[in-house]
This record gives C-alpha cells, structure tokens and sequence, in this order.
C-alpha cells in the first residue's frame, strides 16, 4: 500500500503541491489526469523520492520514504518508474540496460537474469532487439524496453509518468498495450496520464489533480461521465472534445468504424 | 624521447585530471574541492613555461633538486590535467539529468551509477576534445626541450652558430610533428567510429 | 619565502608587463583581422577563387600543425640561413599574427559553415546580395557563437607570448629570468611572473564562463 499523507512540496516560492492526500491499495490502477502545472508529475516523482517533499509523508508499505540512502534505495526496490523521455543508457545495449540494475543488486543468479531479461523482452515484443542499441529504435519500442528494464527489477508498484508524452501519435498505440497488459496481470500502478480514453478503460480510480490538490477522484465512469467538479468539467471537455474529433476524424478518413 | 614523454603525461594527466574532474563536479569534499579549483585555474591560467620555469629553477631553492627530466614530466602531466579536469567535468555535466534519475530509480548507487551510466557517456562526449589536448600535449613537450640547456642565451648563441645544421633540424622537428599531429587526428575518428559510432549517440 | 625585493623591481615588471601585452595585443588584433579574412574567404563557394582557398586551406593547415615554438625558431634562425634579415620584432610580429590568424580563421570559418543554410536562403529570398548576408546576417551569429572559443584562444595566445623570451624577446618570462639572476630568488621570482599572467587571464576566464552559461540558457 502506498500513502500520501498530507503533501506539501514547493519550488523556491511556487508551493506545487498544498496538502495532498493518497491511498493506493495493492492491485489498484490509479491514473492521475490534470492541466499542465497541476503537480501531477511532481506528485509521482515524490513517491519515488526524485523529489523531496517538504512537509507530510509518504509511506511505502507503511514504511516512510526518506531517510538516508541506503533507506531510499530499500524502498525503491519496492517501485519501479517509468519516464517520459524513457531515459534508457544509450551505451548499452538492450540487453544490458536491462540487466545492468539487477546485476547489480545481486537479484537473480545468471541464468535465472537471462530468462527474466528473455521473458519480459517476449512480453513487451522485443525480443529480437536484445543486442540493439536505443538510439536504433523507435520511441514506441525504447518505452516499451524501458518498461521492461523496471520491471527487471520486480517492483511491487510501478509509476508512470505521462509514458506516452513524448512520443508520435502511431507509436502511442503499442506502449498502451503493454500496459495494459500489466494491469491486467493485476501490477498496482499510478499513471500520470493524458491519455484519457485508455485511462477510463484500465484506471479503477481516476485522480482530477489541479493548482497542487486532488480536486475530485473516484471511479472512471462517473469521473469521465458526470464530473462534479467545475475545473474537472472544463478540463475534460477541453481534452475529450479535441480526442473525439480527431478519431473521428482520422478513422471516418482511413474508412474505418470508431470502435467504442 | 618526446613519444615516451607524451606517454607518460598523457595517461598520467588522464587520470589526474579524471580524478579532480570527479572532485570539482560533485564539490565534496570542500577542502579537497577548493585546493583542486585552486589548482586547475592557476594552471590553466599561466603559461607552461613559466611553470616549467617554477619547478626547475625555483623549486630547489627550497631545497628540492629535480632533473630536466622529472620536472618537464612533472609540470606537463599537472598542466595538462587541469585542462583534462576541465574537459571531463564539461562532459559529465552535459549528461541529461535523466540518467541519473533512471539510475536512482533503478536502485543503482551513486558510484554504480556514475561509473557504468554516466562516465561512459561523458567519455564519449569529450572524445574530441581528449584528442585534441592531447596534441596540444605533444606540442607542449616541444617546450620541454628547453629544459636541457639551463641559460636562454647559450640556446640561441648554439643554434645561431650552427645555423645550417638548425634548419635542417627544425625543418625535421616541424615534420615531425606533422605527422604526428595528423596521426592522432586519424586515429581519432577511426577510433570514434569503431567504439563510439552513431549507434550510441543520443538522439 | 621572501618577497621584500619586489617593489624594487617593479619597473621593471611593469616593462616587461607591457612587452606581453603588446605581444599579446599584435596576436589579438591582427590576428583576428587577419584569421576572419581568411575563415571568410574559406568559406566561399565559387569557383574563381578556389586556388585561394586551396592556398588558404594550406596556410591553416600549416600553421595549425605545428607547435608555435617551432615556428618562432624556423622564422628567427631560419630566414637569416635563408639570406632574409630579420630581427625579433619582426619575427615575432610575423609569427605571432600567422599563428593567430589560422587558428582564429579555423574558428571563423567553423562558426560560419554551422550556421544553418536556411539564414543564407532567407536572405537571397528578400533579395539580399553576398555581403549584406555575411556582415549582417551570418557574421553576428557567428561571432556571438564563436565569442567563448575565441576568448578561450586569445587567453592561450597571451600566455604563448611566454614563447617569444626563448628567442630573447624582452617579456615577463625574460625579464623573469635576469630578475632571477639577480636576487636569486627564482621561487619568488617565477611566482611573481605567474601572478602577473594570471591577474590578466583569470578574469578571462570568468568571462568565458559567464558567455557560455549565458549561451546555454538560451538553447
């Protein structure tokens, strides 16, 4: 289980985040959707300790996340992150970015780390990329590596923070699928995404956050289809609206029926 | 001679100059972080052979005694590590924030970190510009041979007498270093092409 | 460690002081005029004046090759074996302003070919001819790219100056050394020297700093 109790975090005078308060119970997929600025990012980032919170805690487990290295590194174990630039190591090879952290910690011996690398490159649909190196591929395929590179590590929750942002629209398809995947194989996730039809379909909870509070949560259907929120309405009209015609749009063009 | 003195400073100052690289980019410890600053600009900000001079004849005013030798070793190896300690410092810094944080995330430590993610990458970046200290090195021990005659005047006054044979002589030495010169730049990009090629540069 | 003997000689510091400047002052001026001549011209596309370019291409080349003690000794001793008389003022004058012009002409030149083709088709399409493109368009972008690798060259062609006292010119270095001779005090001696380098180039320095941050701010 991982708590947000209270969470206050501010950049210089900017208070980014005033007072959030989270729960996230094992086997739950949360996304966390908002405008830009809201604290999303910084939220998730708090939870893995790439930022420093300054007031609150956050509990791993019931374990609070902080202390001194060796405390952080423990509790990380436990999360496993997903970036927006993917930040894969573009001097090693596939193979090696994701055996490198588990080597290092000492989590499987050498043949047990070689199926694990050959089982989860199977299940992103890499497996023929072992011996490339990220700059060779796509955008959607290096996530799709970097998803597989946390979950060498087998963490308990896995964080991801806007996955699909940086990445052309024809490539999002692939990244999604491989997450959802995840959900279904019953992984506890947080997503901070913008993607709002793929986080009404996995999400068992959706989190509105705006100006550094949560200002509504609760199940995707009523969150997408009856907000009680002003700021969520207009937030949600603004992006489902633009999300609607442009399906429409492109599917009406290319001759294909919009499926759902 | 100049290819064993070249060497000899370049893989010492290398590594000097890695080490102080490491000191002056991560600022602890204070101490050690301010006599390494201290260090590396006043060696990049005065001139070799006022350095060279320093060692060699002042030193053993204070009582230690150094051969043309050590001190021309010596002096270039410190010189050309604080421009290594430079060069590296710029590329480790040029590394994207996000590589430390995936490697953070992957629980890797600091020290694993910096040697296995980002070391490599900065070592790549500054490839270039290793290569080109390095021939700035190799010039530099041009001033080195200074050393083996103690007074100025004798320099001039020896060569101005023989002045056939010194043509000949610099006409060598400037040869010489030519080739060498255009030697480190082929092996450079042959070098970059076969470890560092495209491949592995960020997009 | 004894300084006492040092206001004594300040004159002659300052002389010799001012001998580096003007050394590092010739290697400045002419060679920046010199070196965006020559990276100027190199950079041309058209065809009459290629054999210029090939000779140019050459003098960089050259000049860029070869260490600038060398190159002092090859002028100083070698133009008298060849019949020419030259004497320390010319030579270092010569080589100084050779030496700096490659290298800031290389600086030039590489400033100018990274400036993105579209500034040049920009200016041809609003009917703008050769010259007005290069000094008003390409030239100030190159220099504010190039502004911290050139300062970085001329805080190294000061301290090069240091070269010219082999040959006997009459700088810091050589005045270092009969200042040496005199007290006897070369530990002092060579000190006092560095400090007079390093109160001109590590403020330099800092400039270059404060440029290349500005710079990056702005990508």
């Amino acid at each position: 289980m991982i708590e947000l109790k209270n969470v206050h975090k501010k950049f210089g005078k900017l208070e980014v985040l005033k007072g959030v308060n989270l729960t996230v119970k094992e086997g739950e997929v949360i996304a966390i959707i908002g405008p830009s600025g809201s604290g999303k990012s910084t939220l998730l980032r708090s939870i893995n300790h790439l930022e420093t919170i300054d007031d609150g805690e956050i509990l791993i487990d019931g374990k609070r996340m902080g202390g001194s290295t060796k405390q952080i590194k423990e509790a990380r174990l436990n999360l496993g992150m997903v970036f927006q630039q993917f930040n894969l190591f573009p001097h090693l090879t596939v193979h090696d970015n994701i055996a490198l952290a588990p080597k290092l910690n000492h989590r499987y011996s050498k043949e047990e780390l070689e199926k694990v690398i050959d089982e989860l490159l199977s299940k992103v649909g890499l497996l023929e990329k072992k011996n490339s190196y990220p700059p060779q591929l796509s955008g959607g395929q290096q996530q799709r590596i970097a998803i597989a590179r946390a979950l060498a590590m087998k963490p308990k929750y896995m964080l991801f923070d806007e996955p699909t942002s940086a990445l052309d629209p024809e490539l999002i398809g692939e990244v999604l699928r491989v997450i959802r995947q995840l959900a279904d194989d019953g992984m506890t996730m947080i997503i901070v995404t913008h993607e709002m039809s793929f986080a009404r379909e996995i999400a068992d909870r959706v989190i509105m956050i705006d100006g550094g509070v949560i200002i509504e949560e609760g199940s995707p259907e009523r969150i997408f289809s009856n907000p009680e929120n002003e700021r969520t309405k207009t937030f949600l009209k603004s992006i489902i609206d633009r999300e609607a015609s442009m399906k429409e749009g492109l599917f009406s063009a290319a001759g294909i029926e919009i499926e759902n | 001679m100049t290819a064993q003195i070249s060497v000899i400073c370049f893989i010492a100052s290398l590594l000097l100059g890695t080490l102080c690289s490491i000191v002056r980019f991560s600022k602890k410890p204070k101490i050690l972080y301010v006599f390494v600053s201290a260090f590396v600009e006043i060696m990049r900000n005065t001139p070799l052979l006022v350095q060279l001079f320093f060692v060699f004849f002042g030193i053993p005013q204070i009582g230690i005694s150094l051969s043309p030798w050590t001190a021309g070793v010596l002096v270039l190896s410190l010189n050309s590590a604080a421009y290594y300690c430079e060069i590296m410092r710029g590329g480790i810094q040029s590394i994207p924030k996000g590589q430390w944080e995936a490697a953070e995330s992957l629980c890797l430590s600091k020290t694993s970190a910096f040697i296995r993610v980002i070391f490599p990458q900065a070592v790549r970046d500054a490839f270039p510009s290793i290569a080109n200290q390095l021939v700035l090195l190799i010039f530099g021990t041009s001033v080195l041979s200074i050393l083996d005659v103690r007074e100025l005047t004798q320099t001039a006054s020896i060569l101005n007498s023989q002045s056939f044979r010194s043509m000949e002589i610099f006409t060598f030495v400037m040869l010489f270093y030519y080739a060498v010169t255009a030697l480190i730049l082929l092996f450079t990009r042959l070098a970059y092409k076969k470890w560092f090629a495209s491949k592995t540069e960020r997009r | 460690m004894d300084f006492s003997w040092v206001p004594a000689y300040t004159g002659l510091f300052l002389k010799a002081f001012g001998m580096t400047l003007r050394l590092g002052l010739i290697a400045v001026v002419c060679g920046t005029v010199l070196g965006l001549l020559v990276g100027i011209v190199s950079t041309t596309k058209s065809r009459t004046l290629k054999p210029f370019r090939i000779v140019l291409k050459i003098y960089v080349e050259l000049l860029r090759g070869c260490p600038l003690l060398i190159q002092l000794f090859m002028v100083y001793f070698g133009f008298p074996y060849m019949g020419i008389n030259i004497d320390i003022s010319l030579t270092t004058f010569l080589v100084f302003t050779l030496y700096s012009g490659a290298y800031i002409a290389e600086i030039v030149r590489s400033g100018i070919e990274s400036i993105p083709s579209g500034q040049w088709e920009a200016g041809y399409c609003l009917d703008l001819n050769y010259g007005q493109i290069m000094f008003r368009i390409i030239l100030p972008q190159t220099v504010k790219l190039a502004l911290a690798s050139l300062i970085g060259f001329y805080i190294g062609m000061i301290k090069d100056t240091s070269l010219a006292s082999i040959i006997g010119y009459s700088e810091l270095v050589r005045n270092g050394q009969s200042i040496m001779n005199q007290t006897g005090r070369p530990f002092e001696t060579y000190i006092m020297v560095g400090i007079c380098y390093f109160v001109i180039c590590y403020p330099l320095s800092k400039l270059v700093s404060v440029i290349e941050r500005k710079a990056a701010r702005y990508d």
